[in-house]
């Protein structure tokens, strides 16, 4: 199962959209991470989205990497 | 780690539930720039030991202290609203914010009125957690078209914290077609009718001489910020037409005037979003018209004073916002 994310901020209502460092999500609502949106956001961040949304207390991230490790 | 641009920065910012303790950034507020800074005054031994440079030194208290520009926007100005010398409340959609001149002497009573804030800062990938900060003053203005507040910040202490999880949201912002200017006559509730076309520039400041204060407690850090006199002014430029004001000036006629600024210059009774900020009673304190030059218009430059209203506030400050605070 490729990574979810699951977005959840008390502060803003239902159906506002945000901006995950690069990855489109609507509160009170999930979004499905393809291999592709991963390797952007690592692209982007230099981090994975486990290691910057892992710790959230806004956004729950679920399910397991897609990306290939390269070696 | 390579040199960072200011572009890749990002600041967070949370309500604190302790005064001073820690809370990683919920809301993330894009800025314009900001210049948080350790503000320290260390200690320098001048012990008279056959030198003439000092021999020792030793770290003394501090705080942290700075300003946050940044382009007005209704979704994220009430945290900040929040977090100062300001009595909120809230109703049909509207927060508003009046001067809590009757007390609020420090940050050190709590956390319900002022709130304090955490401020994560990330700069070149590295983060710097304030705490205890609170807004000693802002400088609303229109610059190039477009609502901006500078907010002189201060908190009391500064540590490493973890790297936030960022979640941003559109911008909301207040341009060319979102302002009205109104003047009326002085009340605890003016009325104003028709707008005024004629102003050239607007800014709404005010200080609440806020200063961080540090006590003997076996730590560096503040143990709070205090705040003193509040001092609020409006300042503009408007077109010269007749002596209305300028006798208003001469004979001390206090006058009330609100800026509105929405989104899509509906009235702000009518948007889904803006900020209106009203004086109630502001007397002029210079009022000055020349003629400058063979070529240009003769403008009238001034600055006003709010001051306190019988059964009434000096200011207000509304803001429509979709955000909820808790």
């Amino acid at each position: 199962m490729a990574l979810k994310l699951d977005v959840d901020h008390p502060n803003y209502p239902k159906g506002m959209e945000f901006d995950l460092d690069g990855i489109g999500a609507k509160n009170g609502s999930s979004v499905e991470v393809t291999a592709d949106m991963e390797q952007a956001f690592l692209s982007k961040n230099g981090k994975s989205i486990k290691e910057i949304y892992g710790h959230s207390k806004i956004v729950k991230v679920s399910g397991t990497s897609e990306l290939k490790e390269v070696k | 780690m390579p040199a960072g641009l200011g572009g890749g920065g990002k600041v967070g910012i949370a309500h604190e539930t302790v005064m001073g303790t820690y809370v990683a950034p919920t809301i993330f507020v894009p800025i314009l720039s900001e210049s948080l800074k350790y503000t320290e005054e260390k200690y320098y031994s001048e012990q008279i030991r056959q030198q003439t440079i000092v021999s020792d030194v030793k770290s003394g208290y501090y705080h942290a202290e700075g300003d946050i520009k940044l382009e007005v926007d209704p979704t994220n100005m009430p945290l900040w609203l929040h977090a100062s010398r300001h009595t909120p409340s809230f109703a049909a959609g509207v927060y508003t914010y009046v001067p809590s001149s009757a007390g609020s002497a420090s940050t050190a009573a709590g956390v319900t009125s002022p709130k304090t804030l955490s401020i994560t800062v990330v700069r070149n990938n590295v983060v710097f957690g304030y705490t205890g900060c609170t807004v000693g003053g802002f400088e609303f203005m229109i610059e190039d078209g477009v609502l901006k507040c500078t907010m002189n910040v201060l908190g009391i202490a500064e540590a490493v914290q973890a790297t936030p999880s960022p979640v941003w949201v559109a911008a909301d912002l207040l341009g060319a077609d979102a302002h009205r200017v109104y003047l009326a006559a002085s009340a605890a509730a003016p009325t104003f009718s028709a707008v005024d076309i004629n102003f050239n520039g607007f800014t709404f400041r005010m200080n609440y001489n806020a200063e961080a204060q540090n006590r003997i407690h076996a730590e560096r850090s503040a143990s709070y910020v205090s705040f003193g006199i509040t001092e609020a002014e409006v300042e503009s430029e408007l077109d010269f037409l007749d002596r209305t004001d300028y006798d208003n000036f001469v004979g001390n006629t206090q006058r009330a005037i609100k800026l509105e600024s929405t989104n899509g210059g509906a009235t702000f009774a009518a948007c889904t979003s803006g900020i209106a900020l009203q004086a109630n009673r502001v007397s002029y304190d210079a009022y000055d018209i020349g003629l400058e030059g063979m070529g240009d218009l003769i403008m009238a430059g001034f600055t006003g004073r709010m001051i306190g209203i019988a059964a009434g506030d000096a200011y207000s400050i509304k803001v429509k916002s979709p955000t909820t605070i808790t």
